[in-house]
């Protein structure tokens, strides 16, 4: 197995028909539903004959690829899934990448999502960022007025001209040294492909390099250049302590950006998304409509980034849908949809997660924000593309009162295991 | 109707009035109480420490044990209108099956009838005068045992009903209590305590029911400070943050979540008889979808190489089918989304735990079942159930593998319900005493503890109490000061 060391040229006469009938939805600037919908039962036809766990898993629900008749009925996998069974339609040692979840030195604990390439998981990472993050360098982030393609915009795999990348700074350590991280290969690719040459990666075996981080936002005080800042949640919060014993404050010139991923689930303090915002403003000078989280995981391979700002609750913010990718919010029991606006767990549909499975069900609880796309239409044409709002995970529910919750007697039974970080 | 679920006997009619009420609404129930504020606990603190004194302190144990005994013989009532309140109410406010409520309620009440109080009383106190006054000691002397004159305390959720128990216990020792129900079941210490009003005003005044936000720390400050000691039941992390809180002086008694388990003999799986157990293990699993700390998260079945009985597949087949039936009458309660999600989570673990494994297998109603029966594997650590009606059936070849799988929790496993030939329960029990069971009952009866049960392994009065004892040397040395005495002049 090699690792995604070289991800930056993807030879779409290599892909399947099917991969690159995907590869081109996800680029599309004009993308049509019901592609969405016909390549959604070609990619569960092609995942249950390639994937036998997954075929099992279905057959066990009775979703046959002949009886499916809407990518609603696509039995999607949980969690756990990834790290019990065998889950891809690639052999291992085919795998252009594995990215595993973090946590347990146990790799019986940790879920595995295998890729046969990265095509598709380039595409969806970069055509998120351009389209929810760096659309032109003056804009708000994901601004909705400037629909359609952003000027300058070049495919990922063309040359992209200068004015298209910016200086990007990543919290983060470097791919080469986290082969097995997806969010490591995200950050990494980021900087390859919209980072200038002085991009850095301020991780390493040594830790957060504060110092460098801080030249950094000098030169661009200095230079006038505006800076992309982006890291896991919690890196940032190191950042800012370290920054506020030191007081120092930066005012990162205009088109500034800040972008963050992850939250902060059985860390040792957690901050909130508007407190981590509100400190990019005072310390880093970035206003909030420049800073942006999005919401990812091993398990798939698309980023949800907020929609910024949200407007009616400006300190709430709800995450936008790619066209290449469904987030319908279910009841964990039935599995169905629950009515618009109320909470439920995240169920996923992601084109892009083709060599394991493209339905996922997480365990991290939502609900659907806005109009519903349905009551606009008698048929469901729109379930799943509704921006969502993310509210922390179902892991570790309470019961209700004096019988123990299932984590209470494993937390009793082991010593206390780092919590996966997301994604 | 709107359902106070505070009372505040202790507050004049003009203070009373002068409250701020908010009212919610929770299945359908509309419930009122009381804005609760730091002032108001420390007021009603003060005032359950002179109601202890003007009403309890000198009233003797067993005239106690009378009043509650009447107040149970209202409950006993079909039609007492505060039963019905509570059997309309209660289901609702829970999710539990209206059947499943009204017939452990009736059960659950008859449990302080008078002669049942009594026993509970002789366990910790064979001699109960002891609570009244000094008394001869087996060891010599004499002794008394008083209980804290004001207890704060923290009820469960989780058991509709559970309140009662707890307020009975302080008054037997002479506590008065203040009373903090929970947001799963805010209704019953209410209901309890106006039926004791109904019968004895007096006793009554030594209870106060005020609901408040878990966790609220200016309100439990002013709790804890006008508290001699705090009796708390909820989750280990809340019990931890509580023992962080609760100051030094304050004694504290904590009742922590724990797990149950059952053991099956390989003479309970007979072909003749094994039905019967399945249909006992399927009721004590469905007992308030085993959110009560009494249900079995796991049954161990004893397979022998000669026995005679049914596998463990067609043992499960038939808990699944009584759990099936148990649905149809009494349907679980509904779960929480974080309930549902683990629910789920834990049975595709064991869905996928059998691909790979010929000696797992799991029975159920598809996707959206509301129970499971897993049959797993002694190999692995304990793993406690979901709750709502999941249960992991675990085959064993020796009583002495029961006690090795329950090592991980040995200091939270509390119940075991057994079923075995008669001759056998002593070497069963000795092989639960071992691991950390604290209650052995028959299977099929988990749910219902025996007047008297040392509630997680204490005793459940005698932990409320503490003696003074006059040693011996007071009477027979003090003789000398005795003024009547002439035997030193």
């Amino acid at each position: 197995m090699t690792t995604a060391s070289h991800p930056t040229s993807h030879d779409s006469a290599a892909l399947s028909a099917l991969d690159a009938d995907i590869l081109a939805f996800i680029q599309s600037e004009d993308p049509d539903p019901a592609t969405f919908d016909a390549l959604a039962l070609r990619l569960f036809a092609h995942q249950f004959e390639a994937n036998p766990a997954y075929q099992r898993y279905c057959r066990s629900r009775k979703a046959t690829p002949d009886r499916l008749r809407h990518w609603s009925e696509i039995p999607a996998v949980p969690l756990t899934a990834f790290k019990r069974l065998t889950l891809t339609t690639v052999p291992e040692k085919d795998a252009a990448a594995v990215f595993m979840t973090s946590g347990s030195t146990d790799p019986a604990s940790r879920g595995r999502n295998h890729h046969r390439h990265l095509a598709l998981y380039d595409a969806s990472l970069l055509r998120s960022f351009r389209d929810r993050f760096l659309p032109e360098q003056s804009s708000p982030l994901g601004d909705d007025s400037t629909s359609g393609a952003p000027t300058g915009y070049v495919a990922p795999d063309g040359a992209l001209p200068q004015c298209d990348r910016m200086r990007i700074l990543v919290l983060n350590a470097p791919r080469e040294q986290a082969p097995h991280s997806s969010i490591a290969h995200f950050f990494s690719t980021l900087v390859e492909h919209r980072g200038t040459p002085d991009s850095l990666h301020l991780v390493s075996d040594d830790g957060l390099d504060v110092d460098t981080a801080l030249n950094a936002f000098a030169q661009a005080e200095h230079s006038g250049k505006p800076l992309a800042v982006l890291g896991t949640s919690f890196s940032f919060v190191h950042l800012l302590d370290a920054m506020a014993d030191v007081d120092r404050t930066f005012r990162l010139p205009a088109g500034s950006r800040v972008l963050d991923t992850g939250g902060f689930k059985g860390k040792s303090r957690e901050v909130t998304a508007e407190d981590l915002r509100q400190a990019f403003r005072v310390r880093l000078g970035v206003p909030e409509d420049h800073c942006a989280n999005y919401y990812g995981m091993t398990e798939i391979s698309t980023q949800y980034y907020d929609r910024t700002p949200l407007g009616a609750v400006p300190d709430e913010r709800a995450k936008v849908v790619p066209h290449w990718a469904r987030l319908v919010v279910v009841d964990p029991l039935t599995r169905t949809p629950v009515p618009h606006g109320e909470p439920g767990l995240l169920l996923h549909l992601d084109l892009a997660n083709a060599s394991s499975c493209l339905a996922v069900l997480s365990d991290d609880i939502g609900w659907a924000a806005g109009s519903d796309p349905t009551a606009r239409a008698h048929t469901s044409p729109g379930l799943g593309t509704a921006d969502v709002v993310l509210r922390g995970r179902a892991a570790g529910a309470e019961a209700r009162g004096c019988s123990l919750a299932l984590d209470e007697v494993l937390s009793a039974n082991r010593t206390p295991a780092v919590p996966p970080s997301r994604p | 109707m709107t359902l106070d679920v505070s009372f505040l006997p202790q507050l004049t009619d003009a203070e009373h009035s002068a409250l701020t009420w908010t009212t919610s609404t929770r299945g359908g129930v509309a419930l009122q109480a009381p804005e609760p504020t730091p002032a108001l606990v420390t007021t009603l603190t003060e005032r359950l420490r002179d109601a202890q004194q003007t009403h309890l302190a000198d009233r003797s144990v067993l005239d106690i044990v009378d009043a509650l005994g009447r107040v149970q013989a209202l409950w006993a009532n079909p039609d007492f209108s505060l039963r019905r309140t509570a059997e309309d109410a209660l289901p609702r406010l829970t999710g539990y099956a209206p059947l499943h409520v009204r017939r452990t309620l009736r059960d659950y009440l008859t449990t302080f009838r008078r002669d049942r109080l009594l026993r509970f009383l002789a366990q910790d106190f064979p001699d109960p005068g002891v609570l009244d006054g000094f008394r001869p000691s087996p060891a010599g002397g004499r002794r008394r045992a008083r209980g804290p004159a004001v207890l704060t305390q923290v009820f469960a959720g989780n058991v509709p009903g559970l309140p009662a128990w707890d307020l009975i216990c302080g008054l037997l020792v002479k506590s008065a209590s203040l009373g903090k129900p929970a947001s799963g079941e805010p209704l019953f210490a209410s209901l309890f305590t106006r039926s004791l009003a109904e019968i004895d005003a007096d006793l009554a005044s030594c209870l106060a029911i005020l609901p408040w936000p878990g966790g609220d720390d200016a309100i439990e400050t002013a709790a804890f400070a006008g508290s001699d000691a705090v009796v708390a039941t909820g989750s280990r992390a809340a019990l931890a943050d509580l023992r962080t809180r609760v100051p030094a002086r304050v004694r504290l008694i904590e009742h922590g979540a724990t797990v149950s388990v059952a053991v099956l003999a390989a003479e309970a799986l007979r072909t003749d008889r094994y039905t019967e157990t399945a249909r006992r293990l399927a009721r004590d699993i469905a007992h308030y979808d085993q959110q009560a700390c009494l249900s079995p998260h796991v049954a161990y079945i004893e397979t022998t190489a000669s026995d005679t009985g049914v596998p463990v597949d067609v043992f499960a087949a038939a808990v699944a089918t009584e759990l099936a039936a148990i649905e149809r009458r009494n349907p679980r309660a509904p779960l929480t989304l974080e309930e549902a999600a683990a629910w789920t989570s834990a049975r595709e673990d064991a869905e996928f735990s059998t691909w790979d494994d010929e000696a797992q297998s799991l029975f159920t109603a598809g996707d959206d079942s509301p129970w499971a029966v897993s049959v797993e594997t002694v190999n692995s650590p304990f793993q406690a159930s979901p709750l709502g009606r999941f249960v992991r059936l675990i085959p064993v070849t020796e009583p002495s593998a029961i006690g090795r799988s329950l090592a991980g929790v040995t200091r939270i496993v509390q119940s075991a319900g057994l079923a075995c030939a008669p001759a056998r329960a002593e070497e069963f029990a000795e092989v639960l005493s071992a691991a950390g069971v604290d209650r052995v009952a028959a299977l099929g009866r988990m749910g219902a503890p025996a007047a008297g049960w040392h509630h997680d392994g204490r005793p459940g009065l005698g932990d409320l109490v503490t003696w003074t004892d006059l040693e011996p040397s007071v009477d027979a040395e003090l003789d000398l000061y005795d003024p009547d005495d002439r035997s030193g002049a």
